[in-house]
This record gives C-alpha cells, sequence and structure tokens, in this order.
C-alpha cells in the first residue's frame, strides 16, 4: 500500500533513514522491497521483458496533501512510485516576459508593429506566459492551488507490504509531517548521509534553466 | 475535495490536520511562507534537501515541470548523485522526458552508475541532448565523474535513447529516475539543473 505525504520529513531522516525507522528501530511496519514489484500511477507492475499488471493501486494520500491541492490526479501519466520508501522533490518556475500593456508584444515586437511611439505613451507591465507546459503543470493541482510563483514540492512515500494499522500510520505521519522526535537515536547510522540528510535553504535563484 | 479516484483507499479525515488549518488559495500560499504549517510546497529560503529512495525498481526520483521546450531546442543538464554504504549493491540515475522513459535508471547501463561496492559515493553528471526530430530520436550524450574513497572514475554513458526514442512533442517535464540495487543502499539525487541551448 503506497502512502504519500506532504514535504521533507521534518526530523530530516532520509528515505534511508526513514526505512530503517520504520522497520527497524520502531518497528511500525515492513516495507516492499521486492525488486520485480513497481508502484505506478496506473497500477502494481511486475517488471521485466514482459510487464504484467498484478493490481490496481491501493493509495493513501495525507490530509496535508489534500490541503496543498496534491490529490493522486497530481500525479503525471507513467508516475513510478517504485518500491520502498522515496523521498521526491518538484520544482516548477512560471515565466515572464515585460510586455506593452494592453498587448502580449514586447517593446521590441510593439515598434516593428507599430513604428516609433512615444516613450512617455507607453506603459510596460510583466505578464506571465502561460505557455504549454505551465498549462500542464497548473492542470495537476486542485483548481486554484497551484502557486504563481517559483516553488519546490517535496513529497515523501512509503510502500508497505500492507495497510498499517492506525497507530503506525499515525506514528509514521508525525515523523515526517511535524518533526517528532525519532526514538533511540543512538540506533542510526554516523555515516554522514545515510540516515540523515544535511538540511539546504533555496535562494530561490534560477540562473539559466531551472532548478530543483 | 477529497480525490474519489478508482483504486483509492479514500483519506482519514478525523486526521487533525484536515481541520483547522487555512482554505486552499493565495492566502494559504502566503501563511504557508512563514513553515508554520507542514506543507508541501517550498519557496525561496524553504528547505530544499535533496531527494532520496530506497526503491529496488525505478522510481522518479526528481521533476522539473511546467518547461516547453521545443523539439528543435536542445537541452543540456546537470546533477548529481550519491549512494550510501549498506549492501554491495549498485544505484543509478535514468531520464524521462515528459510520460516516456528515454533511459532507465539501471545498475549497470544509464545516465550515470554508481558502482556496486559496499561503500559511500558520490558522483556528478552532466548531459546534452540534440534536438528530437524525427529519425534523431536516440541521440543523448553524458559525461559523469565518480568519486569513492577507493577511486576516481570518469567516463561517458547514453543519456537519451537506450531505451525509447525521446518524444518529439516539447518537453514540458524533465524527470530524473532512481535506483537502488539493493533496499539497504540509500540513492540520493540532487541540482537539477536544466538549460536550453540557442539554436541561432
Amino acid at each position: 500500500m503506497l502512502y504519500c505525504f506532504p514535504g521533507y520529513p521534518k526530523t530530516l531522516l532520509n528515505a534511508g533513514g526513514l526505512q530503517h525507522c520504520v522497520e527497524e528501530v520502531e518497528q511500525l511496519g515492513i516495507l516492499e522491497h521486492d525488486s520485480a514489484v513497481q508502484y505506478r500511477k496506473e497500477g502494481v507492475f511486475v517488471r521485466g521483458e514482459h510487464e504484467e499488471l498484478l493490481y490496481p493501486v491501493e493509495y493513501h494520500m495525507s490530509a496535508l496533501c489534500l490541503r496543498d491541492g496534491i490529490t493522486w490526479n497530481w500525479f503525471d501519466e507513467n508516475w513510478a512510485f517504485g518500491n520502498g520508501g522515496t523521498v521526491h522533490k518538484t520544482s516548477a518556475s512560471p515565466d515572464y516576459k515585460t510586455v506593452v500593456h494592453g498587448t502580449d508584444l514586447n517593446l521590441d515586437q510593439f515598434l516593428t508593429r507599430y513604428g516609433s511611439t512615444r516613450l512617455a505613451e507607453l506603459e510596460l507591465e510583466r505578464l506571465h506566459i502561460r505557455h504549454e507546459g505551465w498549462e500542464k503543470y497548473e492542470a495537476r493541482w486542485t483548481p486554484g492551488t497551484c502557486p504563481q510563483e517559483s516553488h519546490i514540492v517535496h513529497l515523501t512515500w512509503l510502500i508497505t507490504t500492507h495497510q498499517l494499522p492506525p497507530f503506525a500510520y499515525e506514528r509514521i505521519r508525525d515523523l515526517i509531517e511535524y518533526g517528532a522526535t525519532p526514538k533511540d537515536l543512538h540506533r542510526y547510522s554516523q555515516e554522514a548521509g545515510k540516515h540523515f540528510s544535511a538540511i539546504r535553504k533555496w535562494d530561490g535563484s534560477s540562473a539559466v534553466g531551472v532548478r530543483a | 475535495m477529497a480525490d474519489a479516484s478508482p483504486g483509492g483507499v479514500g483519506f482519514d479525515t478525523t486526521l487533525p490536520a484536515s481541520t483547522g488549518v487555512a482554505a486552499v488559495g493565495v492566502a494559504a500560499a502566503a501563511a504557508r511562507r512563514d513553515h508554520v504549517h507542514p506543507s508541501a510546497v517550498t519557496y525561496a529560503g524553504g528547505n530544499t534537501t535533496e531527494a532520496t529512495t530506497t526503491s529496488t525498481t525505478a522510481v522518479d526520483l526528481i521533476t522539473v515541470s511546467a518547461l516547453t521546450i521545443a523539439a528543435a531546442t536542445p537541452i543540456h543538464i546537470v546533477t548529481v548523485g550519491r549512494k550510501t554504504s549498506g549492501a554491495a549493491a549498485g544505484a543509478g540515475l535514468g531520464i524521462k522526458l515528459n510520460t516516456t522513459v528515454v533511459s532507465e535508471a539501471d545498475t549497470v547501463a544509464a545516465l550515470l552508475i554508481l558502482t556496486g561496492n559496499d561503500q559511500a559515493e558520490t558522483g556528478g553528471v552532466c548531459a546534452v541532448i540534440p534536438p528530437r526530430v524525427t529519425s534523431y530520436l536516440r541521440t543523448g550524450c553524458a559525461f559523469y565523474n565518480l568519486y569513492t574513497t577507493a577511486s576516481i572514475d570518469s567516463g561517458t554513458q547514453p543519456a537519451c535513447g537506450d531505451n525509447n526514442d525521446a518524444p518529439t512533442a516539447s518537453i514540458t517535464d524533465f524527470v530524473i529516475r532512481g535506483i537502488s540495487g539493493n533496499a539497504l543502499v540509500t540513492l540520493g539525487s540532487d541540482e537539477l539543473n536544466v538549460y536550453t541551448l540557442a539554436t541561432s
């Protein structure tokens, strides 16, 4: 069963750390690790040359995902969830251009079409270019919830062999969404990055392309 | 607001977080910036920590969405990957363009291969994907560097087309796929930058 939570785990446990927590330290559940099993948007498949659909995906989206506008429809066609645990990251940035007010022409295009114009008569504005990629991305969100500026979406999902009992789900939710302190911290590896990831802050800059 | 898609199991509306929170929309987005409430969305100044997985089948690890890159426009990408110790198993990164897996994440041949030694490793890769026009749909190449405590390795890998033809439609989603050869090995990737190259 697939459980999806919003954000990076607030405990800073990475996918390996979260798995270690759930399976070994706090023994909350068992994750699916069969290397033949791949969860996808369209169902659970046997991986290989002759891929076969095993059964439909059973999933549970956290209530906070829904609050952010992320439902099952947010995941695109042929989206792969794999198995085990994953902390996923998506970035998106709207594109803007400066246009002459009331048109979609930039200054150069405006002058080409209308000839010399007194600068004092022109009013410029910043226009969000709603190109194909943006329209497609925005449509994945619940209407009205897609952020209209550069942003990053972190999602954490776990794939378990069986449905979790309520106490286990709530404990995992608290670890991921609310930063509850993991038990028995001495049982986590001291190897840098093995169970905990170093936090990085995003300065919002985008050089030439788009950054994730 | 609940999603009633077939196959779903519904949502637990008894969760405390499902009540008493700000409504969605602009006001909620503004409220989220102070990071008082847990949220999936991060703005400038927020957490942008790496993507990681223990999946032993390919998974969508990092995505750059909301792009519109015409088929005739070359693409240049840069990203980094790492794996932890835990088992004698490799890990790898691959590429999906829109919904098409052009270079599947694999532990043998993929965009970036981390070796099967039981050790922590770090690698970096840059790739060029030429225009994706009819009859030229499997043309990408990648250059990588791989660092371990024992050695440094570098070389080339296919970056586009070892599994499927690249789509000829505009690229709207650029996805890095990941796979770990063993669930005890964590694969990480970060700092994916996607650039388009001028054509004239």
